[in-house]
């Protein structure tokens, strides 16, 4: 595997999304890239950062209550 | 109201409202930012849940049930008002592969861990609906690819490149934060 097939297939090789055989592949040619393997340090931790920052709840207290209302209503 | 309709809605208020935060949360990040509408969509995912209440089988996943059918009720309605395909402009900084800014500057990443979490959500916020579905999609609620391609009526090379170039965005963007901060030349 060439360091470009590597880049290209990096996401799908963090998404968990490349059959068992072509992770090998990239698995090999990272042990032996150290390039590819700062790419793929650097693609990790962004996405990690990504899915930390954004994913947490919002406060909705005044949802809360209108939903509250909305449901009274639905229920009667 | 009968005692019976009265006590599924205290069942359902004890079981689902715990979970409005995450619901609004979410809605939220899929809304762009917008929240009228993430209201809205909130409200239209309870009223849905609860009419299915009776379907919901007790001792399971209730928040990811909720987050489920929020989602549904969300990519729906962005289903209908994308009727017709929406051409992607070509886009050069999207395009630039990873080894130009953000990673030359700083190879290892450590950027990353010194952005704000508001700073990456304004950065989400600002990618075009057909970007930022995918990303939340994939990298906040854990679909695949082929789960995401099927929810959003698009094929999965397409979800792929999308993801693609919605990543290399937001790198931009926090790259751009980072220059201004200080924290990276």
């Amino acid at each position: 595997m060439s360091c470009d097939e590597c880049l290209e297939v990096l996401y799908e090789f963090l998404d968990g999304e490349l059959d068992s055989a072509e992770r090998l592949r990239v698995r090999a040619h990272i042990e032996s890239c150290a390039e590819c393997f700062q790419h793929l340090k650097f693609e990790k931790r962004f996405l990690e950062q990504l899915r930390s920052a954004a994913d947490h709840d919002v406060p909705s207290d005044s949802l809360r209550s209108r939903l509250l209302e909305v449901l009274q209503r639905e229920a009667s | 109201m009968s005692e019976q309709a009265d006590d599924k809605r205290r069942d359902f208020e004890k079981e689902a409202l715990v979970h409005l935060d995450a619901l609004f949360g979410l809605a939220l990040r899929l809304t762009g930012g917008d929240e009228p509408r993430a209201q809205d969509l909130v409200q239209d995912a309870i009223l849905k849940a609860f009419r299915s209440w009776d379907r919901f089988e007790a001792g399971t996943n209730c928040r990811a049930w909720l987050m489920t059918i929020l989602r549904n009720t969300f990519i729906n309605e962005f289903r209908k008002t994308k009727a017709r395909p929406v051409p992607l402009e070509y886009d050069p900084i999207a395009d630039r592969p990873s080894s130009d800014g953000l990673f030359a500057a700083d190879p290892s990443g450590e950027m990353f861990d010194r952005v704000m979490d508001g700073d990456v959500v304004r950065a989400i916020q600002d990618l075009p609906e057909e970007f930022r579905i995918p990303v939340i999609l994939s990298d906040l609620q854990g679909l695949s690819y082929q789960e995401v391609a099927d929810l959003m009526d698009i094929p999965v090379g397409t979800v792929k490149s999308r993801l693609f170039r919605a990543r290399k965005r937001l790198q931009q963007a926090l790259y751009e934060y980072g220059v201004e901060m200080g924290y990276v030349r």
